[in-house]
């Protein structure tokens, strides 16, 4: 690990394009937007991550408070508090972002070598001391936020792990899952700290899992056949809460904060799910947008009536929950730019309304005025890597 | 002694490549010869089962321009996305994968890539046998493929951490790996596109079941940086255990794959590098037999024939150059002669000396030298030849040097009417199964002529056989061309002289035939029947027996190419090598036995055999002669 100096800071400036896959999307605690990035294809693999204090503006370039360009491609980022963002990279990398400069600057704060293998999922614990990794090297690793240094990692699994989540109030718990088709609970006071979790009902391998906030024993897991599944971590307690929304794998979930019943769900059907998952109820689904054209990797929720959600299609969508209508953000910058100050809300209704319709309906609706904002040759701060 | 590389090759692996010209261009500042990149992106999944995503536009991953064709087709070994689950469960993930591999496998041979880095991470692998299998099929690039096999599984390197779930390292619950290797391999029927890419892990299974890794077509090892100690300098070096294993496997001319993140940035990535060199330079030199099979590892040839073709000069001059046959032969015939003569008789007693089979002479040689050190006096040393080319040579040294001493008999030894019985009988037809050339015959032939207390040298010989595991043989057996005439199974039904490199042998050799001479019975008979009885300690495939001799020339003289008494830098035999047709999976510590048969008719000798392994009993090999049988 080791300390940026502000000798860096010339570097960190804004990338002139945005990535094209689009991963990672996080609110701000007081309303901004992060949005990670990343170029799978072509000739360089970059990542990039953003941040937008108007949310409606993303994944424009202009329209950023804050962006700079990564060493590599990014799958997974987190807020550790109002202005750190930590950030798991395809190097197997470990960095920690600081916005600084009234949000408008990202500078490196910290960064490890990390993992052996493609970084997959991050999360913060609940005392935001520390954060769990996850990647394809099959690795666990726990890191001192403080001082971004190593202080765990235990090979638990088979097979290359697809996500990990720290329990909401609980700052030694939390659960990953695997390839291996192992769920796993963590509990870091004990001696032998992961054990094995049944996952009936889920029928297939877990592809991503996420405690409900509020609650100390449940959690929500998706599947490689895109089932969803409420689990309980506890022995003796029966779990028999699940549904299909989606064909193809769960790639996210995401519980409403304000309102921990809803459960939002991504995958690789490119669908957009919300499920309301109310104690002691079947799982209802009350949400359901095929809007994106490629899969859909990064979901969170605004308030508990909206739903930002971003993916390979390079659209960042607003869901309006209640109204089931959904809107791409921050392509039209000339034309939304008068009325960008009324808020995605209010673009939602002037642009064109995507309803839960059919695909075909709007294929080439958003598509054109976003291919002038791809990631091409962006060769700037590669250095990173270099000296990290 | 140099090697054929004179440092070791190794290549750097990045499990992510952002900028494949830094990477490149880092790789090889760093000292290495080639670099390991994935295909696609490794977080770049495809969707062929449906939904929007499976007619994504964006091109699959970067451009064949950024590299020439020539950097592609020799620096860069492709490696494919880790995500793949050829196995999985679940139809879809399953049918998914297959389709991604496919395109990956395509792009890589597009590319012109030398090899495919491909994981193997479980015994489940039929599914992922398949796919390569049916790709190989339908190609027409002659990529390799380097199946990458842990040296532990997966759950086997995981930390102990899970509760309920035993921690225990006990070699008999440890999965085997070579086990999924063997799996993968068979299924693909040995294809020779296959190699081994061996990643070494933290803990090593045991000796005997590394062993068996020798005997595979390995290719490369993966070294993962995480496996490094930092020495007093700072330097990145190797346990004891895994340089013995790194050193064993650069016998087979591996490559080295360093993995994993750079863990000593003060020595920069080049430290691993040149370790890796150091060990390559600190191996055993090679010794005389080393030296003089280079490049005949492994590589059949037909027994000879002398009894049938008359050898060339050139495989004359070679036989010559053994440092230790002839030293035997002359310590043989010097022990000889001094217990047949006493002491007080030196000065008057002559004595007379055939060696049948002389060749270009070298045995007349070693037998006049001996006379000459025992200080015994010779009559006639008759050198009897069936080559007639040969005796040109013989009768010009006769000119030059022996003068009336030795008479030259160009006659065939069995026909030869000697004028005189003979005190000794020296002879060397021996081939690497002792009797294969047909010494028992032709010494039962010329024995007419020894006198009734007369001494053969060779006094006894004994033929050993092994059962033994090689990948690598087996192919070049299945790929050698069926002469006209002979049956399709005739490759497989006969013996080669082969230097045994890329092979394991699974138990202690024993021995099978004991032909004894002179032979005195009243009818002899040289057909021979054993039946031998091995186990194998590991799990294992029998690809067929090795096959190797001693002989004691006189007393306590001995030749000997069985591996445990080899004699130190004897070249002259190297061993013989009976395949199978179908070869014999064995569990671990299960039996295996061989029958052999030695068939003689007044024309031909031949052999025939069989195994029982494994449950299974193979057909009687080579019957009646039908494919190999040796002329007399």
């Amino acid at each position: 690990m080791r300390t940026a100096t502000t000798e860096d800071m010339y570097q960190y400036e804004k990338p002139t394009a945005m990535d094209r896959q689009l991963d990672v999307l996080q609110c701000h605690a007081d309303g901004g937007l992060l949005l990670g990035a990343s170029s799978l294809t072509g000739q360089y693999w970059f990542g990039s991550i953003w941040f937008y204090q108007r949310p409606e503006l993303a994944p424009g370039v202009d329209g950023c408070t804050a962006g700079v360009q990564l060493e590599a491609g990014l799958g997974d980022a987190r807020w550790v508090d109002s202005t750190h963002v930590l950030v798991g990279l395809d190097t197997g990398g470990i960095a920690v972002w600081r916005l600084e400069d009234d949000f408008h600057t990202f500078v490196l704060s910290q960064s490890a070598p990390g993992h052996d293998g493609v970084v997959t999922s991050t999360a913060v614990a609940s005392d935001r001391q520390r954060a769990v990794t996850a990647a394809q090297d099959r690795c666990i690793k726990i890191w001192d936020l403080s001082i971004t240094s190593l202080i765990y990692s235990a090979k638990a699994h088979n097979s290359l792990i697809s996500c990990v989540d720290s329990h909401p109030s609980e700052p030694d718990l939390f659960l990953s899952c695997a390839q291996d088709d192992r769920i796993l609970l963590w509990d870091k006071r004990k001696p032998k700290p992961a054990s094995i979790l049944k996952k009936s009902p889920l029928e297939h391998t877990a592809t991503c899992l996420r405690w409900q906030p509020g609650q100390a024993h449940k959690f929500a897991v998706g599947s490689e056949s895109g089932q969803l599944a409420m689990l309980d971590i506890r022995a003796g307690v029966d779990n028999f809460r699940t549904a299909s929304p989606h064909d193809r794998p769960v790639y996210n979930l995401q519980f409403c904060a304000e309102k921990p019943s809803l459960l939002a769900s991504v995958g690789e059907d490119c669908r957009t799910v919300v499920t309301s998952v109310l104690e002691d109820d079947d799982m209802k689904q009350i949400y359901s947008n095929t809007s994106h054209q490629d899969f859909v990797h990064g979901l969170t929720w605004p308030s508990y009536s909206r739903l930002y959600t971003c993916g390979w299609d390079s659209q960042v969508l607003c869901h309006n929950i209640d109204a089931c209508t959904s809107v791409a953000l921050g392509q039209r910058s000339a034309a939304s730019n008068t009325q960008a100050d009324n808020g995605a809300e209010d673009a939602a209704v002037k642009s064109a309304v995507l309803t839960n319709g059919d695909i075909s309906d709007h294929i080439g609706d958003g598509d054109s005025s976003l291919k002038a904002t791809y990631s091409q040759a962006v060769k700037t701060a590669q250095e990173i890597s270099a000296e990290g | 002694m140099q090697r054929a590389n004179s440092r070791a090759s190794c290549g750097r692996d990045f499990h992510c490549c952002p900028d494949i010209g830094i990477a490149l261009e880092t790789a090889c500042k760093a000292g290495y010869d080639f670099v390991c990149l994935p295909l696609v992106n490794p977080r770049f999944k495809r969707e062929f089962i449906g939904g929007p995503s499976k007619t994504r536009k964006c091109a699959l991953t970067r451009s064949d321009m950024c590299l020439s064709s020539q950097d592609w087709g020799s620096l860069v070994v492709g490696k494919v996305s880790p995500w793949l689950q050829l196995d999985a469960d679940f139809y879809n993930t399953r049918k998914n994968s297959e389709q991604a591999l496919k395109e990956e496998l395509t792009w890589s041979a597009h590319l012109g890539l030398p090899a495919v880095l491909m994981p193997l991470n479980s015994g489940k692998c039929s599914n992922q046998s398949q796919c390569l299998n049916e790709y190989m099929a339908s190609s027409y690039f002659q990529q390799q493929y380097w199946i990458q096999v842990p040296l532990l599984s997966p759950a086997d390197q995981c930390d102990p951490v899970i509760e309920g779930i035993d921690d225990d390292m006990e070699e008999e619950n440890l999965e085997d790996t070579w086990q999924w290797w063997d799996k993968f391999r068979s299924l693909c029927d040995s294809n020779r596109r296959l190699g081994v890419a061996l990643e070494l892990t933290p803990d090593l299974p045991s000796e005997a079941l590394m062993e068996r890794w020798l005997s595979e077509p390995v290719k490369a090892v993966v070294v993962p940086t995480s496996l490094f100690l930092t020495n007093k300098k700072g330097y990145p070096v190797l346990s004891k255990a895994h340089q013995a294993l790194i050193k064993n496997l650069f016998k087979l001319e591996v490559q080295v794959i360093i993995s994993g993140q750079e863990r000593h940035p003060e020595k920069t990535i080049r430290a691993y590098q040149q370790y890796m060199d150091h060990l390559w330079q600190s191996q055993d030199p090679v010794d005389t037999v080393g030296q003089f099979a280079k490049g005949y590892e492994d590589f059949l040839q037909s027994p000879l024939q002398p009894l049938m073709d008359n050898l060339e000069s050139q495989t004359y001059e070679i036989f010559e150059k053994d440092p230790i046959k002839y030293s035997q032969y002359q310590k043989a015939v010097y022990l000889a002669l001094l217990d047949r003569v006493p002491l007080e008789e030196r000065d008057k007693k002559e004595s007379v000396l055939m060696v049948v089979g002389a060749g270009r002479g070298p045995l007349v040689r070693a037998s006049l030298a001996a006379a000459d050190e025992a200080g015994c006096k010779l009559k006639k040393v008759y050198a009897v030849e069936k080559n007639p080319n040969a005796v040109i040579t013989l009768r010009n040294i006769k000119e030059a040097e022996w003068g009336d001493l030795v008479e030259i008999i160009s006659c065939d030894m069995r026909e030869w009417e000697a004028p005189e019985k003979t005190d000794i009988l020296v002879s060397e037809l021996l081939g690497s199964f002792g009797d294969n050339e047909l010494s028992p015959e032709c010494l039962d032939g010329a024995q007419r002529y020894l006198k009734d207390d007369g001494i053969s040298i060779p006094a006894k010989y004994t033929s050993y056989l092994a059962p033994l595991m090689s990948c690598k043989l087996y192919n070049e057996v299945r790929g050698s061309k069926v002469e006209r005439g002979k049956p399709p199974e005739a490759p497989f039904e006969m013996p080669y002289v082969v230097r045994l490199h890329n092979c394991s042998i699974l138990d202690d050799p024993q021995p099978v035939f004991i032909f004894s001479h002179p032979n005195k019975a009243a009818s002899i008979d040289n057909c021979r029947f054993k039946s031998l009885e091995f186990k194998s300690s590991e799990a294992a495939v029998v690809h067929g027996f090795a096959g190797y001799f001693d002989t004691q020339l006189y007393k306590d003289v001995m030749l000997s190419i069985v591996p445990e008494t080899h004699s130190p830098c004897m070249f002259s035999w190297f061993p013989i090598y009976f395949p199978i047709r179908v070869p014999i999976k064995v569990e671990k510590n299960s039996l295996i036995t061989i029958d052999i048969w030695r068939r003689c008719t007044s024309k031909n000798v031949w052999y025939e055999w069989s195994f029982q392994c494994g449950g299974q009993t193979s057909p009687i090999h080579n019957p009646k002669g039908r494919s190999y049988t040796i002329g007399l």
